[in-house]
This record gives structure tokens, sequence and C-alpha cells, in this order.
């Protein structure tokens, strides 16, 4: 009891307990350790901690690279004439995000080759004047396959698709099995599947037409980037190897399908059908990945078309052109968000989705009656009138630095024949000058399309004034002779080139 | 905003982030209470130091609490007389080894996956330390408050009911008494803990239990809010008075960048499941070593949660948890810095 009086009484002595001396030994040797690991100094290195886009595909839509770093870096240490070098060279711009340095393209890198980029030197933003910690880098990526699709016209590809890949020597690839005639295709966003809608090949032969839509597999695999700036994030790598696999969509059943866009991320598909027993009941449905086939309530339209957003649809009613929001059909109002009344047909949108190209037909205005005019008409409802011919437009496609935009159009011949002469352009929408291109045959059809990369142009003919449709090539016209008219964005006329292939609807992979 | 809204802002959202996991942390207190034997407890428990510390540093990833809620756990596992390395191992392990913390800094350092390892393994590291060192203590009443100290069994003695459950020799005392049968009595006036303590074995139907438990969280509660409200006010007066640019001007070097990160950890006093999110603003120009002592050092020991470590702990012992656990993630994270190029 005396004891346990005098413990509470009196001062204990300094570390009475176990606890005490443990802790301050403890203190004592981590502020030892501590004073070591100061006195010896810095020994890590400043490196390239990520680069995304380290052995992956880069395609068009990839503008920007990202390499992250370990340490805060300074940024004059880094230029991108200097010590930043990508091989082949590819020009752009670089800016700072924190660790993150962000180097944009002026352009997309040219499809099918292989890319190295290589930093030798670099300061940390701390690091003393003649120090070198830096580990140097050097990181490799490469460009998608330069590859087209069309649906052939000739012996045993009669009716079905064909991918041509540029990139391993123009190797030629039947898609589609023989029982089943392509009517139409569209290349998925990666390039790995083609959406077609078919008939069984019989069924051609009887007029029948009760067209299917399927999936086909192209056989090429691209690794997408994982674009750490990137606001939507790619679609996920392919996984299926084999060329050919075939997978169905959707069937007609009671509905016949008229036609199908398939929207630039490849999620969602809007489809026209119409009620085989009720002619009455037509219009536009919508199929997304999360969500059954629905009906898009809004009125029946024409032609349309699903903007680079892929949540609006530009569809083609009564005289003009309205744009509907495509979640719309989840809510059940679809609301237009505008309707242009002046125009007739939406061809191409820009990529960053704030300007179309449209055909006004011109008949509001009697001086220019039986014209038509090729116009652009920006977010802010601006429009920029680019061509007008006596012919017609047949089809305007926008470059993928949105500089230019091509336009297969057609004048009327003088004569007393009435007799049109297709003609391809393009117009430099900076300082609005146009050039042209090719002027074709008297009296043939003409389809075009831009490389994803606009390095290039395939286009096709068909005379109209002979009733043999076929025995014309796919033609490959370059559409730029240097470098610096690419980045100027100077189409200049060249010799269009055969290719040794046969078809329709030429259409190159994305 | 005049300094006096800066701070009644920043005192509020402190208390409205911490206030849900107080809560849940009372609520697993209680039921660890009621429902929970602890001599069956104790006898499954490892009983080397750091396997006891580890064993408390994974106890999180079944009680996902924060900081604030941590505490109650910590101090009801050593009145059940849990070993104090296992205690300590989840007081400070708890915060950052659990699901939600796990995620949340998976999220936020998407493109630095390795942090989340680093994140936890260091925190694992420095728990189990701790746990050992304070385990060194046979007996760890003399750091503890008087409330708990007396809640809680001595080493390889009787248990907290005796204690508290006197057969008499207490009527010589002065206090409010509750006459139990047998002759004995419930000093009323006791620290709640003692009291609930005491009670803790009555309920045996499961609705009884149930109604126990409401009760002690209730209580705890009560008495943890209001130190937790005391902790986010001078967390906010702190926080007023030493802008955070003076903190972050400390400096962005391999060393000065983990002092300045780990002050602003210590004051601002963000929850554990939050300060990913908090830490990735600095990212950009801070240290991946700075960044990590934030996110090691803010969940175990910051401004707010002193004072309910003081409910538990006597200075002392708090003292050695602050500085210790301050110089150990100093040096890890300095190791980090200088010897890796993460």
């Amino acid at each position: 009891m005396s004891s346990k009086v005098s413990r509470t009484r009196q001062p204990l002595p300094p570390l009475a307990h176990a606890l005490d001396r443990w802790a301050w030994g403890l203190g004592m040797v981590l502020v030892a350790i501590s004073a070591l690991l100061i006195l010896l100094g810095d020994h890590s290195t400043v490196r390239v901690q990520s680069f995304s886009w380290q052995s992956s595909t880069v395609g068009a839509e990839n503008t920007a690279l990202v390499l992250t770093f370990n340490r805060p870096m300074d940024p004059d240490s880094i230029s991108a004439d200097g010590n930043l070098r990508l091989t082949p060279p590819l020009p752009g711009r670089i800016s700072w995000a924190g660790r993150r340095l962000v180097y944009t393209l002026d352009g997309p890198a040219p499809y099918g080759e292989s890319f190295t980029l290589s930093l030798t030197e670099a300061r940390d933003r701390l690091a003393k004047p003649g120090s070198n910690n830096f580990e140097p880098f050097l990181g490799n990526f490469e460009s998608r396959d330069r590859a087209f699709a069309y649906i052939g016209t000739e012996g045993d590809e009669q009716g079905r698709l064909v991918l041509v890949n540029l990139s391993q020597k123009g190797a030629q690839t039947l898609l589609t099995p023989a029982n089943l005639t392509v009517l139409d295709f569209e290349p998925y966003p990666l390039g790995d599947r083609l959406l077609f809608s078919a008939i069984p090949t019989q069924d051609a032969l009887t007029g029948v037409l009760d067209p299917t839509l399927y999936t086909v597999t192209t056989g090429l695999l691209p690794r997408p980037p994982q674009d750490p700036i990137a606001i939507q994030q790619a679609p996920a790598a392919p996984s299926n190897a084999a060329p050919g696999t075939i997978t169905e969509v959707l069937s007609g059943g009671e509905y016949q399908l008229l036609a199908f866009d398939l929207a630039p991320n490849g999620r969602i598909l809007v489809v026209q059908r119409v009620n085989k027993s009720d002619p009455n009941d037509f219009g536009a449905w919508v199929l997304s990945e999360d969500q059954d086939l629905h009906r898009l309530s809004t009125e029946p339209g024409g032609e349309f078309l699903i903007a680079p957003d892929s949540e609006t649809l530009l569809m083609l009613q009564g005289q003009g052109t309205a744009i509907i929001p495509l979640n719309a059909a989840t809510t059940g109002e679809a609301e237009q968000l505008d309707f242009l009344p002046e125009f007739g047909r939406v061809f191409d949108l820009s990529s960053d989705g704030t300007t179309a190209a449209m055909v006004d037909f011109n008949q509001n205005n009697p001086d220019r009656r039986f014209t038509e005019s090729l116009v652009l008409v920006n977010n802010q409802g601006e429009e920029t009138e680019v061509l007008n011919v006596d012919g017609g437009i047949s089809d305007a496609q926008f470059d993928p630095t949105n500089q230019i935009v091509y336009a297969l159009a057609s004048r009327v011949l003088p004569g007393e024949d009435y007799q049109e002469q297709p003609f391809l352009a393009a117009v430099n929408l900076d300082s609005q000058t146009m050039v042209e291109l090719l002027t074709l045959p008297p009296q043939t059809q003409a389809t075009m399309a831009v490389a994803p990369d606009g390095l290039a142009l395939l286009f096709t003919t068909i005379d109209l004034s002979s009733n043999a449709a076929t025995g014309e090539p796919i033609w490959l016209l370059p559409l730029f002779t240097t470098t610096a008219d690419r980045f100027a964005a100077k189409p200049t006329p060249t010799t269009p080139q055969p290719l040794p292939y046969q078809g329709l609807q030429p259409t190159w992979l994305p | 905003m005049g300094p006096l809204n800066q701070a009644l802002t920043l005192f509020l959202s402190l208390l409205v982030e911490a206030t849900p996991f107080l809560l849940l942390g009372v609520a697993f207190s209680s039921i660890l209470a009621i429902w929970v034997d602890e001599r069956a407890l104790v006898k499954r428990l490892p009983k080397h130091p750091a396997l006891a510390a580890l064993t408390g540093s994974l106890f999180g990833c079944l009680f996902p609490v924060c900081e604030c809620g941590n505490v109650p756990v910590a101090r009801r596992l050593l009145m059940q007389g849990a070993p104090s390395a296992m205690a300590i191992g989840f007081l400070l392990a708890a915060p950052t080894v659990n699901p939600i913390v796990f995620w949340a800094t998976w999220v936020a350092f998407r493109d630095q996956p390795a942090m989340v390892f680093w994140r936890v393994g260091l925190t694992v590291i420095i728990a189990v330390i701790m746990g050992w060192l304070f385990s060194t203590q046979k007996d760890l009443r003399p750091f503890l408050q008087p409330a708990i100290a007396r809640a809680m069994a001595p080493p390889a003695q009787a248990t907290a009911v005796e204690s508290s459950r006197s057969s008499g020799n207490d009527l010589l005392s002065g206090g409010t008494f509750l006459l139990q049968g047998q002759g004995q009595t419930l000093k009323l006036d006791a620290p709640f803990a003692e009291v609930m303590g005491a009670v803790a074995v009555l309920p045996q139907s499961a609705s009884d239990k149930f109604r126990a438990v409401l009760e002690m969280m209730l209580q705890e509660f009560r008495e943890l809010g209001a130190v937790l409200v005391m902790g986010s006010a001078i967390a906010a007066t702190v926080q007023v008075a030493i802008p955070r640019e003076w903190i972050l001007a400390l400096g962005q070097g391999p060393i000065t960048s983990i002092l300045a990160m780990m002050v602003l950890a210590w004051v601002v006093s963000i929850c554990s499941t939050v300060d990913s999110f908090f830490a990735l603003s600095f990212a950009s120009v801070f240290t991946s070593g700075s960044l990590l002592a934030f996110l090691v050092f803010g969940p175990m020991i910051d401004l707010k949660n002193i004072s309910l470590l003081l409910t538990t702990f006597k200075g002392p012992a708090v003292a050695y948890l602050f500085v210790l656990a301050a110089l150990l993630t100093f040096v890890m994270t300095l190791a980090v810095n200088l010897y890796t190029n993460w």
C-alpha cells in the first residue's frame, strides 16, 4: 500500500517505463538515419515514367502523345526541334501540364509506319547546374495499317467484302462468304471489324430484298493507346485475330432494313426500317451497346448521319436537315436541337463536330436557280459558301485536320446535249482557295474516299453512257507532293494511279 | 471571404466529412463490445507483438473507418484485452489499409498505380514497428487516460467487470450507486467506459443486445463527437492562421517537399477516404515521395484527431505516436525520393 502511495505522489524518474526508453531510442536512431540519408545525397535518376503511346498503334484520332516524368521538370530543358526527336519526323508543339509533357502533332501520323521517340537529355526543375542525372529515354510506336475495303464486282469477289492492306504489299483478303451478297458496309472505329448489310446470294437473283446486319472481323488488331488526357477513352483493344468471323447484329424480322449508320465511337447504331406489312410504320431505330433496339421518336426522314460526338443525329426531314439528340430515345422525348431549312443534304462533319458540309439547292434564290452550292455551316450558325456549280455536288469530305474540304461536283458542258462533267476539287478553308485536282470524262459517276491520314484519296468511276458497269479499277490519288504542302494544307494535282482491284464503294479503314 | 467565414467553412466541412466515419467507428466499437466475447477474442489473437500488430493493421479491411472512426475501435480493443501491439497497429494502419481507401487511391492515381502499394506497404511497416514498440510496455495503463485504464484488465488479472462491480467496498467512497443483487453495487457516475464494461455482459437476447449497442453508440458518439467538434475547430483555426501557401513554400526539393507535405497533411486533417484526390492536385509539382508522405502520415495523426487520441492516451503516449510516426514516415519517404526512380 505504501509503495502505491509513493508511486502516485512522487514524480517518476525520467524514462521510468520501458516504452519511454524504447521510444527515445527509436527516435534517436531515426534522426541519425535521416541525417545520414541527407548527407549521402540524391542517388535517384530523373526519368520518363510513362509514355502514353509506348508499343501502341495510333490512328488519326490520336493527336497528342504524353510523356510523364518522375520529377517536376525544367520546361526549357526540352525542345521539339532539339533533344526530343521523333523518327521519322512528326512536326508538333510541346506543352506542359505539371510533370506531363504533351506533344501535339500538327497533323495525323502517316499510316503504315513505325516511329521512335528519343529524349537524350533533360533537367528536373531543382537540378543543380551541370548535374546530369537524366536517364535517356527511347520509346516506339506505330501507326495503323493503310488499308481499305470494297465490295467486289468481278469473278469470285462478286458481292463479297474484300480487304486490301496496302501496308502489306496490297494483300487481299475475302472477308465474307460467297452465299452472302453485301449491299453496304461501314468500318468500326479501330478497323478491326466491318458492319455490313447483306442478303443471301440466291435472293439477289430473285429480287427479294430483306437484308440482315452483320459484323465481320478484318484480322487487323491495332493496340490503341490509353490517352491520359482524352475525355473519351479509346475503344477497347480488339482480340479476335481471325479475319472473316461473322456475327449477326440485326435480322429483318417483320421490318425491312433500309439504311444504317454506325456512330464514330462504334457503340451506337442507327437503322432506318419499314414494316413489311405496314409501310406507314417507318422510321429510325437506335441500337446501342447497353440498350436493346428502340425507336427514335421523331418524324420519319431521309438520309441521316451520326455526328462525331456519337450523341446527335443529322437527318433530312421534309425540306431541311434536323439535328436530333440520340439519347432522347432513352428518355422518350426527342426534342429537335436545331433545324436547318435550306439544306437538303449533309455530306460530312468535321472531326471536331463544329462544322458540317451541306448542299444548298438554291431554290429560294431566283438568280441562282438550277445551281447547287456547297456550304459549310458551323455550330455558331455561320454559313460559308465554298463552291457553286451548275451541275451537281455528289460528295464532300473534310480532311482529318479540318483545314481542307474535298468535293466531288460536276459542271454542265456547253452544247446541245445535256452533259455533265464531274471534277474533284479541294478547298482550303483558311484561304478559301479552290484547287481542281482532277477532271473526269463527261457522263461518269464517281465516288471518293479521303484517307484517314489525309495523304491520299480513293475514287471509282462508272461510265453512265455505256451499259457495262464494270471494268473500271479503283484509283488512288496522292494529294500532296511535298511535306511542306501537306502542313500548309495545299493539295496539288497529281496523276492518279490505278490499283489492281475492281469494286464498289472503296472505303478506308479508320 | 473574411478569415472568420473561412474558418467556419473549414470547420463545418471537416465536421461533415468526419462525423459519418466517427458514427461508423462507434458502431463497430459498440458491436465489438456487446457481441464479441473478449476472452474468445483474446485467445484467438497472435501473441507475438509483430504478428499482433500486423493483424491489427489488417483489421482495417474488416472495419473500414478513417482516422476519426478508428479511435473508438482501438480504444475498445484495448479495453477488451487485445494486445497493445494490435490496438496500436489498428490505430495507425486501419485508416489506410481498408478497401475504400484502396479504391480511392487507385482511382486518383490511375497513372501511378504503384502509389497504392507504396502507401499501403509503408503504412503497414510503420504500424508494425509502432505496435512492436508499444508492446515493450507490458502494462500500458500508465500511458492511458484513467477512465480507460480502469476499464482495462491489468495484464493477466481480473476482467473489467470486476473492477467496476464491487462487493460493497465502494460504499465507503462517495458517488451515486445502483444496488445490484447479492449485495453488489454499480457506481453510476463512474466513467462511461467503465460502466459499459460492467453492464456489457448483461444482455442475452438479440433484441437486448441490439438495444445495448444503440445505447452504447449514443453514449460514445456524444462523448467523442464533442471532442471531434473541438478538434475540427482547432484544425480550422490553424488552417486559417497558417495559409497553405506558407506550408507549400517550404520547398519542392527531394527533402523539403516531404516536410511540406507532412505539415500540410497534419494541418488540413483531411479524411483518408478522400485525401488521395487532395494529394493529386499537388502531383504535378511535388515529388512522388512527398505525396506518399502525405498519404501515409495524414491518416495516422493529424491536428483533428489528436484530441480524439487524448481521450484514450495520455500526453506522452500521443507524443510518441505523433513524433515517431512522423520520423518513420520521413525516413522511409526520404529513402524513396533519394534512392528510387519511382
